[in-house]
């Protein structure tokens, strides 16, 4: 297999990849730290926001969407105004929710564990009608940071391997989205180091459009 | 809470990816004369309590952590000691069928919800300890 390596810089460098990706893109974003991914979104989620152009949707596993919420918040511009989150919210330009409840469709009342498999086709409907959204809206589409991390929540608990559904997710979506979306899947560098073996690396490198990776 | 000088004996694993966290644990629990071991590598604590099995007595770790997440921890820990005692924390919502999905064989001793409040970890580790 052809080896294909991520494209590396400071989170200055990985938010301008990001920042100046087209629709259509399908990227993997590798994070070494978390303060690190904040930065990236956040800045994004303020240029974006600011300019009302964008959807954002942001799937966090590592942070609470509270903690989200404060650090989008707390992310002060040149001029000193900070984001207004909650207006954002309310009028549907940012949704922020849990990786989990994202791709596993989660419920409290859900006690059928046995078998945790993404809702694939749940997901791509949602980004769908948020696309359709965003043009009735005036938008120009929409973009999605997609933590990875709540893959591995079942590592424990079923008998299946949650990286090889990882990776068979993965794949099963096209490198090129046919539609006003950009995608950034987003990995912990201890999960895609640990977690993965070389050969899944390489898929997950090969398949997605660009591979970035963010470093000190 | 049990007095200091029989705490003395008492390791305490603390592990979070959050360093300000096992921190904040670690100097709560010293002030009553716990041994206390914190980590924010589960890589690094699943080795220290190797090499120190015989005297850890409990655990108290994160759910939510990258490399490996708090219940493979967990599980780990408690096929090298089935006796010691396990604490778990997160920020996020879980219930008893999240848990025991999880962890279907395994007994879990407290359960703190985070904001960390040390008040809670006194009380629990004094439930645990009597």
């Amino acid at each position: 297999m052809e080896q294909d390596l991520p494209i590396t810089g400071s989170t200055n460098d990985i938010f301008e990849q990001i920042n100046q990706a087209e629709y259509g893109a399908h990227y993997l974003v590798i994070y070494p730290e978390l303060v690190m991914l904040r930065d990236i979104y956040s800045r994004y989620v303020k240029t974006h926001l600011e300019n009302n152009d964008e959807i954002v949707l942001i799937t966090s596993y590592y942070e609470t969407i509270d903690s989200v919420r404060q650090n989008l918040s707390s992310q002060i511009s040149a001029n000193n105004d900070s984001i207004d989150i909650r207006k954002y919210e309310n009028e549907g330009s940012l949704i922020i929710m849990d990786s989990v409840k994202g791709y596993f469709g989660l419920d409290d009342d859900d006690d059928d564990d046995d078998d945790k498999l993404p809702h694939k086709d749940g997901i791509l409907t949602f980004l769908k009608q948020l696309v359709k959204g965003a043009e009735s809206s005036g938008k120009n589409g929409v973009c999605v940071f997609a933590d990875i991390g709540s893959f591995y929540h079942y590592h424990s608990s079923n008998g299946n391997n949650s990286v090889d559904q990882l990776v068979e997710y993965e794949l099963s979506l096209p490198s090129k989205y046919d539609m006003k979306l950009k995608g950034f899947c987003i990995y912990h560098k201890t999960d895609f180091d640990k977690r993965l073996a070389e050969e899944q690396k390489q898929k997950l490198l090969n398949h997605h459009g660009k591979a970035l990776l963010t470093i000190k | 809470m049990p007095d200091t000088d029989n705490n003395n004996h008492k390791f305490v694993l603390a592990l979070d990816d959050e360093f300000d966290i096992v921190t904040l644990i670690k100097q709560a629990l010293q002030k009553y004369g716990f041994n206390i071991f914190a980590f924010t590598d589960p890589f690094m604590a699943l080795g220290h309590f190797n090499l120190n099995v015989k005297d850890y007595s409990i655990v108290i770790s994160d759910i939510r952590m990258p490399g490996m997440n708090g219940y493979e921890f967990v599980k780990k820990i408690k096929q090298i000691k089935t006796e010691v005692k396990v604490i778990l924390m997160t920020a996020f919502e879980i219930n008893d069928i999240d848990l025991s999905n999880h962890l279907p064989t395994i007994k879990i001793d407290a359960f703190i919800q985070k904001p960390l409040s040390i008040k809670q970890l006194r009380h629990i580790m004094e439930r645990i300890f009597n």
